[in-house]
């Protein structure tokens, strides 16, 4: 195949192309894929470039899907991947620059700051917030995005069980901070 | 739905309230994309896909596959080109079995199984399936030869399910190193096949499956004629209130036990011990429990945790093979939020954070010791610490104590290694995408 240009992403022939398949694809689940972002990273625009660098990435790889089913847990795995990477960069950030802790800086609050929030609701976040990354990521996949255990234990890179118990610890956890800050 | 979870979904809805639309997505122009194409064309195959490889590794060999032999050509007769790191090499076995990670088809395994160098983390073979098939799990004798791969065909996320299996048998310094076979196994019509475990002379093969007949049974097959050799299974009610096997499977060094773990009511993880020479069919009757774990980790405002298995997940336990001892992952935040400090330099009295591995009985459930605790500083401990591993006697393991993430850009945060007593050795991480110890078997 060498000096042939097998470059199907742009050919319309094809059943499902790099084009048609990663837009429809953008189309459909990228506001699903920014809300996730949001919540992990308490920041829009923050929560958009991941977004868009996991469907970038789509589209780099896109010949190599055995399906195209698998592209949105593919993204899914990349959003959840950059938003990671973006914790992790805030962090060494704020030790570097002797900002304000990771939890608290003005970014991963401006999400808040754009919506008018009820005392309550901001009391549920900062909970949320103080839950481990990973338990946080099960409780927002498995139980507010409704995704299956199985995409769910997929997209984390852990095993079902896993994901299960994360999710179920993770409202028991946040069930006795709520509990306790109102005592 | 409790108070807890409409509180978490109300305020979860209002912080994404107003993110109803998403911007332009600007793919790039047509002559870009042809350039992009022809340079990653242009690049080898291991390049492609497993920018993680060792460089030493890039010339191993692809291999044709029969329909019933298997020939598996490896890179270097068997021989690793570098030595194991001084004091490690009889701790842990040799060579793993790994589902190398490919981030395009995450969801459903790899089309090759790859045999590493557990210290060097040399490639030394490379199994791809038959074609149409996908391997999506591992297990491993106690050998350090044999390890039966699950394949499935054509596998559809989320849930691909094996439905054949193949073993690998290594016979280091010679050539093949490593040969390949389809066991004859078939499970019972509308049955679904989950956690499988080797038996420690290879002979036997365990299987957890799940069907409408019987919701989670567990079955014994003769790895050499595929013949069903026994099975036990539990009805649903009995599962409800003590708990379903859920992927956990491994065999005592005798030969004679299997352990397994279910995960029940009240979030309780339960490992159970079944002698496989029992007669009767009952999973839950006729084992033992072991070792549990139950209510969730305390967690103060502050969200700090002491040291305990499993942190803010269920926990990575392992029976060790000699069934007396149970291993497992520990992680605690001592500097949470309120303690966080942003300076580059933790402050000068502990406790930190920390990872580790703790080792009880399993004949009390006590706790008898901490095998290992390092102190990973001021940034709060996140886990799973997962084992994939243990040594018969428990004193020593292989593991992640922190995972970084699935791309190559957060797999320099992976801390992977032997743990042994009071000591972690980092090795080279398999080239995997999961913690998932179905993905890695040694």
């Amino acid at each position: 195949m060498s000096g042939v240009d097998t470059d199907t992403r742009g050919d319309p022939s094809s059943a499902v192309n790099a084009d048609s398949g990663v837009t429809g694809l953008y189309q459909a689940h990228a506001v699903g894929l920014i809300k996730l972002a949001v919540i992990m990273l308490g920041d829009r625009t923050a929560a958009e470039d991941v977004t868009q660098d996991a469907f970038f990435g789509l589209y780099r790889n896109w010949d190599r899907l055995s399906d195209p089913v698998n592209a949105l847990a593919y993204v899914r795995a990349s959003v959840l991947n950059g938003c990671r990477a973006a914790l992790r960069q805030r962090i060494r950030g704020a030790r570097r620059d002797r900002a304000a802790s990771w939890h608290a800086t003005p970014a991963a609050e401006s999400a808040e700051s754009a919506v008018l929030l009820s005392e309550e609701h901001r009391e549920v976040l900062a909970a949320v917030r103080r839950l481990p990354d990973r338990q946080r990521e099960a409780l927002v996949l498995r139980f507010y995005l409704g995704v299956s255990e199985e995409e769910t234990a997929r997209a984390m890179g852990i095993s079902r069980g896993t994901v299960k118990s994360a999710t179920s610890r993770a409202l028991a956890a946040l069930g006795r901070m709520l509990t306790e800050e109102e005592s | 739905m409790s108070g807890v979870e409409d509180r978490t979904r109300a305020a979860l809805d209002a912080v994404t309230r107003q993110v109803d639309s998403a911007p332009p997505l600007p793919l790039p122009p047509p002559p870009e994309r042809a350039a992009a194409r022809r340079r990653w064309h242009a690049a080898p195959p291991w390049r492609r896909w497993a920018p993680w490889l060792v460089p030493a590794a890039a010339a191993a060999a692809v291999i044709a596959v029969a329909v019933s032999l298997v020939i598996v050509k490896d890179v270097s007769a068997g021989q690793p080109a570098s030595p194991a790191p001084a004091g490690v090499q009889n701790t842990a076995p040799r060579y793993y079995v790994a589902i190398p990670g490919d981030m395009a088809n995450a969801p459903v395994g790899a089309p090759d199984a790859i045999v590493g160098d557990t210290f060097t983390g040399q490639l030394l073979a490379t199994v791809p399936a038959p074609a149409g098939w996908t391997f999506i799990s591992v297990t491993a004798a106690a050998d350090d030869r044999a390890f039966v791969v699950g394949a499935a065909y054509d596998p559809q996320p989320p849930a691909p399910v094996a439905t054949r299996w193949y073993l690998i048998r290594l016979t280091p310094g010679s050539t093949p190193f490593a040969t390949v076979r389809e066991l004859p196994v078939s499970l019972p019509a509308a049955t679904r096949a989950g956690a499988v475990g080797l038996s420690p002379d290879g002979t036997e093969l365990a299987m957890i499956d799940h069907s409408a007949a019987a919701p989670v049974a567990l079955r014994l097959y003769a790895v050499a004629t595929g013949a069903p050799l026994h099975v036990w299974s539990s009805s649903a009610a009995e599962m409800r209130k003590s708990g379903e096997p859920e992927g956990y499977l491994s065999w005592l060094s005798d030969g004679r036990q299997l352990a397994f773990g279910t995960f029940g009511p009240a979030l309780r993880v339960s490992l159970r011990l079944l002698p496989v020479d029992d007669p009767g069919h009952d999973l839950l009757a006729d084992s033992q429990p072991v070792w549990f774990t139950t209510a969730p980790d305390t967690v103060n405002p502050t969200g700090e945790r002491p040291f305990s298995c499993g942190g803010s997940f269920a926990p990575s336990a392992l029976v060790t093979g000699n069934g007396t001892t149970v291993v497992c992952g520990a992680s605690a935040i001592f500097r949470s939020q309120a303690g966080f400090d942003p300076d580059d330099a933790c402050p000068a009295v502990p406790p930190w954070n920390a990872e580790g591995v703790l080792e009880y009985s399993a004949a009390t459930g006590k706790l008898t010791r901490t095998l290992y605790r390092g102190e990973s500083g001021c940034t709060p401990s996140d886990g799973p610490v997962e084992l994939l591993w243990t040594s018969a006697s428990g004193d020593a393991a292989i593991g992640y104590v922190d995972f970084g993430g699935l791309t190559a850009t957060m797999r320099p945060f992976i801390r992977f290694g032997l743990i042994t007593a009071g000591k972690f050795t980092p090795l080279p991480a398999p080239p995997t995408i999961t913690t998932d110890p179905a993905n890695t078997a040694w």
